[in-house]
């Protein structure tokens, strides 16, 4: 994981890092949104069933109140009543119209409305039915009723005024009694039409019955036939007056049976409907509030455990970014410290990342190798500083040294010892000026920047043994040249010069002189992009031990043949880097081998 | 302490002929062994049944040099032999890099002299 995500930069992995723990949260955003939407549908239900319910409560309580108006108006009769019922109907109306739409929803609910409605309708027609009652009590009552009495009245009236005043007097006790009946029977039946009540009836009947007896004894009693006919007149009356108030008895019972069974009953059953309803309503809405609550604590439970998962894969995600981050950076910084105080081999980690830690691993690396050359460097010149200071120092001590022992050996007369000694001061100034020579050229290679120009590298081989070919032992050699035809390209002149001039003086110094007969080969010949001048020879070679320090400085492998100064190999391989080539040694079927590789089209180095 | 033999390590001619010509005037007796290198002088030790009374050991040479020379030199068993340096080399380092070999016990800059014969005799 950690090295996949070391491909990205810092800045990304973190990123990465917090993906999951983003996916979490919008999950957990969208799940609450989903939720809260199902919230919203819920509580939009509910405040509808709470409408609902509370309109059923109304129409319980409005039907209450109709009932009763309907009863004061049945009582009273008042056109304010009826006004008042005919505002209370137009409420329910309304009532039962915002409820039409609601109740669709739920097929019990519908019935059980459709009932109530359907019973509304016939309460409603029961209503007009009982006004029509009512009127047709009063249109009794003003038509008829009023009339007859006045007309009863009128007779007894005319009877005093028939009578003579003898009789007239005798007779006027009995007619004020019927006169009397007459107008408690008329409040009565007044009474009556406000309160029903069935005694109210019985003793109006009994009144009507007792002023037809009354008129009765009073048409015995006289002989007066003008009175005889009044009477008569006044007991047909009766009669009628009787005939009129059973209609109105009739009409009452019929309209009070309207009111107080059937209206009422309509109305109770009503009321019962609606309170049903209004049981319905509220369970609904239990269920509805059931929901919600079920569905707030499914949310809150899945917060939490979100917020949990959340919490974790964050906790997870920084875990893995602060292993594959903060500990390579950190272990970046223990590596850093360590090169910095010197220790140049430390091995830096991470330089596989493709990251900024890997960037600054692959900087600590090349920093690295920069301070392991430059701690080269510096040791190579510390090496040759103290070996010059000594090689340089030691044949003169030597040579001052055998100065005084020729003087001595003079003094002696010991000739043969001052020639030797001589010979031997000699010899140390020789290897002095080898070494001085060298150091020079070393110090003109090392700095040397030439241009490059066309080389011919025959020419340049056939020059250098020109220039050998005076030192001791040449003509022991027994040279075999294989040059095969390369052309000529571009180069340092110079630097292969000195190459070409120390490997082909080499093979002339190193000569084994036991051996019956020195033999070197020189070859060139083109191998790609590399031009290859080789020398090979049967000489005293290289001690196989000593083999890997063969181009570092101030290496001698030959005692006795003193006068290499132990530079040779290491300046050749100084000039063969700047060449951007190569020189290599082995060990070949004649001897030893050094191969000199330079590229056609070399990188320079500065 | 008796000298009778000195082995020579120096790849230097003029510096063995000079050395033997100092010997020569200390004590002409003195037996004189030459070797050009270090692996020289260890073959040729190794070869020898007497060991030489004292070596001479230079420290630049091709092949061993002096301070290989007494690494390899200190693994052989049984070599009581006195080993003194004898160098151009005036420099602490390789002062210090002999003194730290048990062996080595004297470290003489050259040109030799009779004068330092004559101290290690006395040892």
């Amino acid at each position: 994981m950690v090295n996949f995500l070391s491909r990205f930069s810092i800045r990304q992995q973190i990123l990465i890092g917090f993906v999951p723990v983003l996916l979490i949260l919008f999950f957990l955003a969208f799940s609450s949104f989903k939720n809260y939407q199902k919230f919203e549908q819920n509580f939009g239900l509910l405040r509808t069933t709470t409408q609902e319910n509370i309109i059923f409560l109304q129409i319980e309580r409005d039907i209450i109140e109709l009932q009763r108006n309907v009863l004061v108006y049945s009582y009273v009769g008042y056109n304010g009543v009826l006004k008042k019922v005919e505002f209370l109907q137009t409420e329910l109306e309304k009532k039962f119209e915002a409820l039409k739409p609601i109740v669709e929803s739920d097929d019990d609910i519908e019935q059980r409305f459709q009932r109530m409605v359907h019973h509304y309708t016939d309460y409603k027609q029961s209503f007009q039915q009982a006004i029509i009652e009512k009127n047709k009590i009063a249109a009794l009552n003003n038509q008829k009723y009023l009339g007859l009495e006045k007309e009863a009245h009128q007779r007894l009236n005319d009877i005093i005024n028939v009578f003579l005043p003898d009789e007239a007097y005798k007779m006027a006790y009995r007619i004020g009694q019927i006169e009397q009946n007459l107008y408690q029977t008329s409040s009565y039946i007044e009474g009556f039409q406000k309160t029903p009540d069935s005694v109210l009836v019985k003793e109006t009947r009994l009144l009507i019955a007792e002023m037809q007896k009354q008129a009765e004894e009073i048409a015995k009693v006289t002989d007066n036939s003008k009175a005889q006919n009044i009477l008569n007149d006044f007991q047909e009356l009766m009669k009628e007056y009787r005939s009129v108030f059973g209609d109105i008895t009739r009409a009452n019972r019929s309209y009070l049976n309207l009111v107080n069974v059937v209206l009422a009953g309509k109305a109770a059953e009503i009321g019962k409907l609606s309170s049903e309803l209004d049981a319905l309503i509220s369970k609904r809405s239990e269920n509805l509030m059931g929901g919600i609550q079920k569905n707030s604590q499914r949310l809150q439970n899945q917060f939490l455990v979100l917020s949990f998962f959340a919490a974790i894969i964050g906790i997870f995600s920084s875990i893995l970014i602060a292993s594959g981050i903060a500990d390579p950076v950190k272990s970046m910084a223990s590596t850093l410290l360590n090169l910095s105080t010197g220790k140049v081999d430390t091995e830096i980690p991470g330089q596989a990342r493709r990251d900024e830690v890997g960037q600054m691993a692959m900087a600590a690396n090349e920093f690295k190798v920069m301070a392991k050359n430059l701690e080269y460097q510096t040791k190579e010149l510390e090496e040759f500083a103290y070996r010059t200071s000594h090689d340089l120092r030691s044949p003169l001590v030597s040579s001052i040294a055998l100065l005084q022992l020729t003087e001595e050996a003079i003094k002696e007369k010991d000739y043969d010892k001052a020639r030797k000694s001589i010979s031997h001061i000699s010899t140390s100034l020789k290897k002095l000026e080898v070494l001085v020579k060298d150091i020079l050229e070393l110090t003109k290679t090392k700095n040397l920047s030439e241009k490059k120009t066309e080389i011919f590298l025959e020419k340049i081989i056939d020059e250098a043994l020109l220039k050998i070919s005076h030192m001791e032992n040449f003509e022991r050699l027994s040279i075999q040249k294989d040059l095969k035809d390369i052309g000529t390209f571009l180069s340092q002149k110079s630097r292969i010069t000195l190459i070409v001039e120390n490997l082909l003086s080499n093979a002339v110094k190193y000569q084994d002189l036991e051996k019956e007969k020195s033999v070197v080969r020189i070859s060139t010949e083109k191998n790609g992009n590399d031009i290859v001048f080789s020398v090979e020879d049967n000489g005293l070679g290289i001690p196989e031990e000593r083999e890997k320090e063969i181009f570092s400085m101030f290496k001698r492998f030959h005692p006795k043949v003193s006068f290499g100064s132990g530079l040779g190999l290491y300046m050749m391989k100084k000039s063969a880097d700047v060449l951007g080539g190569q020189i290599e040694y082995e060990k070949s079927e004649l001897g030893t081998k050094f191969k000199l590789l330079i590229p056609i089209n070399y990188k320079e180095i500065s | 302490m008796d000298i009778r033999s000195i082995m020579i390590v120096d790849d230097s001619e003029p510096d063995q002929f000079l050395a033997e010509s100092v010997i020569q005037k200390f004590d002409p007796s003195v037996k004189i062994l030459q070797a050009y290198d270090g692996q020289e002088a260890l073959e040729k030790l190794d070869a020898m049944e007497i060991q030489p009374s004292l070596i001479l050991l230079d420290i630049n040479m091709p092949r061993m040099n002096g301070f290989e020379f007494l690494e390899e030199y200190n693994k052989r068993e049984g070599r009581a032999v006195v080993i003194a340096m004898l160098t151009s080399s005036d420099q602490n380092q390789d002062k210090l890099k002999a003194a730290n070999f048990g062996c080595v016990q004297e470290y003489f800059i050259k040109p030799l002299q009779v004068k330092y014969l004559e101290d290690i005799s006395k040892i």
